[in-house]
């Protein structure tokens, strides 16, 4: 089948109606966006405050995949029950999807299109960190630490170049004032020079390491009296800052386009046996459960981007 | 001038059949045995019941062949199957029992796309698209190449007037607009067999006009029309067979002569002074006639009409 087939057919009639009904609603919620980053920006204690304005980059991306996904829905009259013309295209497209894949396609494409320079360029106006680093989550014993000289170690697969840790653990009812202090130490070799002090449940703590290779990770209790708990993702190794955000940006757009071609296959099951209102309400709730209510990928995913974590 | 209609004993010759469209069934009917297009045998649809609804029984044991080159009328009330007919011959109705053959094959077979066109009476899909766009589209989903399908449509928009509109979304279109569009997408494929659902409902008398005459040109090329309608004057027109359903049986079926036909015979006489008339009139009482009316007749809104849209080409032309 040649391009100009294509071009004229479901998916090239499906990009271009998606292409051209996403257009003005994407540009008003970029313009809300820009609006809402420049008279909201956050304060906080550390220095980025890039990954609290991860909303106003969600906003014009969800957009760009809520209406994708319903100018190609609307248009197709396979998608719901009773459309006009349906027999027209019902008798063209006797397979067993009925062209809907096609129009999927067309679709995905389409918020593609629209995505990748919105991620791209929002992205890096919103002052996502210029270079992205690779995350390891290290594994190891997730059982509580109580006394002092009591170790944990955690390793790292194909053990990476890390310039940093990324601690986390989770801390159980003190049995008095006093932070607990850890020793790290890769195979018995100091990684910090002074112990990392842990004294709130949940509280991240950040430390820079001399950029080396590591496989595995050593936590000594040192002094204090809270028992910590590392559990799974408490312990993360984070390599340099040396991968470009653009591509980031991109990847994350890509996972965008994946919560829409979930919705899109959703809305086609779904859209047989019902009428266009309850397909474009089912529609908008797949997409928004995906993007805020952190059902998919994508939720993680522009937050990690926010805040440098290469998504690949 | 005036008229005059007398009718004769039991027998009567209509001498001046029916005006409203310019005749009656004027094409020749070959006499020679023409290639079945359409071949129905004890056609069956039903609809089963959902919960206290009874089961809907849609089409019962209809018996229905079509040649090629002929034009057949689907007449019924509402509810008939008219529509349910003509979607189990496109194949987008399977039938409960009987069998159904388009052009020798099965209503879904594939190449049956090309050869067998539907023009459904409801609403045209994509109505965002403008005509040519619409007509790429089909273009495309027929297997046309884009030269093929763009000089087509370009002839079609043409001939069905749509060329001052090409640049407005379907949606914005007129009812009649949008029928013309819809029998351009089904005569883009130059099909073998063409099943129209109302083709004409919402035209106005010059797009009547178009279509019918489109129509009769299609016949005369070969293709085999099966056209369900409620316009009794257009079936008459134009169809060489009916085929009357109610109530998803066929209720009568056969040639306009034949089903138009009645014992009584009638003579209409033009160009007479009245004297002559009256001598006319007085002659065929004493044979036993019946002077039905001595009228001055009166043109049809259709022939108003069309000498409107003739004194407009000949505006345009000068």
């Amino acid at each position: 089948m040649s391009w100009a087939r294509i071009w004229r057919g479901p998916a090239g009639l499906s990009f271009r109606q998606c292409l051209q009904r996403s257009l003005v609603p994407t540009g008003i919620a970029l313009l809300a966006a820009l609006i809402a980053h420049a008279s909201s920006t956050p304060q906080l204690a550390e220095g980025s405050a890039a990954a609290a304005a991860t909303p106003w980059l969600t906003l014009p991306l969800v957009t760009v995949a809520v209406t994708c996904c319903l100018a190609a829905a609307h248009m197709w009259p396979l998608f719901a029950q009773r459309q006009p013309g349906a027999d027209s295209i019902r008798r063209l497209e006797r397979g067993v999807f009925g062209g809907r894949l096609a129009v999927i396609f067309g679709a995905l494409v389409a918020q593609c299109v629209l995505s990748l320079p919105l991620a791209v360029g929002l992205s890096a106006w919103l002052e996502a960190p210029g270079k992205a680093s690779r995350h390891y989550v290290a594994t190891g014993s997730d059982k509580p630490i109580y006394l002092a000289g009591e170790s944990l170690t955690f390793t790292l697969a194909d053990a990476p170049i890390i310039a940093s840790l990324q601690l986390r653990p989770r801390a159980h009812l003190p049995t008095g004032a006093g932070a607990t202090e850890m020793a790290i130490t890769c195979r018995g070799k100091a990684l910090t020079t002074t112990p990392v002090a842990f004294a709130d449940s949940g509280a991240l703590v950040r430390v820079t390491i001399e950029e080396q290779q590591l496989d595995q990770i050593e936590l000594t209790k040192t002094a204090g009296n809270v028992p910590l708990a590392f559990i799974e993702g408490s312990v993360v190794a984070v390599g340099p800052r040396d991968l470009p955000t653009w591509a980031n940006s991109m990847i994350a757009a890509l996972i965008a386009v994946w919560t829409s071609c979930v919705t899109l296959l959703i809305a086609a099951l779904i859209g047989t046996g019902t009428g266009w209102a309850t397909l474009a309400t089912t529609i908008c709730c797949a997409q928004f459960v995906q993007w805020i209510g952190g059902t998919g990928p994508i939720d993680d995913a522009l937050l990690q981007l926010m805040r440098g974590q290469w998504l690949w | 001038m005036q008229e005059i209609g007398i009718r004769s004993g039991h027998r009567t010759i209509m001498a001046d059949g029916p005006k409203h469209l310019g005749h009656q069934n004027p094409r020749r009917i070959p006499s020679r045995r023409m290639a079945t297009a359409i071949s129905v045998n004890q056609l069956a649809v039903s609809f089963p019941g959902r919960g206290k609804k009874a089961a809907v029984h849609a089409l019962k044991a209809l018996d229905l062949q079509v040649e090629k080159g002929r034009i057949v009328g689907v007449l019924g009330p509402n509810g008939s199957g008219k529509t349910t007919l003509l979607r189990v011959l496109a194949g987008l109705q399977k039938p409960t029992s009987g069998s159904v053959t388009m052009l020798g094959e099965a209503p879904q077979h594939p190449s049956l796309i090309q050869r067998v066109a539907y023009q459904s009476e409801g609403e045209l899909p994509l109505a965002v698209l403008s005509a040519p766009e619409y007509l790429a589209f089909l273009g495309a989903e027929l297997g046309l190449s884009n030269q093929e399908s763009d000089r087509r449509a370009a002839a079609l928009l043409d001939r069905l007037e749509l060329r001052h509109a090409k640049s407005r979304r379907i949606r914005t279109f007129s009812t009649g607009m949008c029928k013309r569009l819809a029998l351009a997408g089904a005569l883009l494929a130059e099909p073998e067999v063409l099943l129209l659902d109302e083709p004409t409902a919402g035209l106005d008398p010059f797009g009547t006009a178009t279509v019918m005459a489109i129509l009769r040109e299609l016949t005369d090329k070969g293709t085999a029309i099966l056209m369900a309608s409620h316009h009794l004057l257009e079936v008459e027109e134009i169809c060489d067979e009916v085929l009357l359903l109610y109530e998803g049986a066929v209720h009568a079926r056969g040639t306009l002569q034949d089903l138009l036909a009645t014992d009584e015979q009638s003579l209409i006489v033009r160009g007479l002074d009245v004297g002559a008339m009256g001598e006319l009139a007085e002659d065929a009482k004493k044979r036993g006639g019946e002077v039905v009316r001595i009228e001055r007749p009166r043109d049809h809104l259709f022939a108003l009409f069309r000498r409107l849209g003739s004194n407009k080409d000949q505006e345009g032309q000068s």
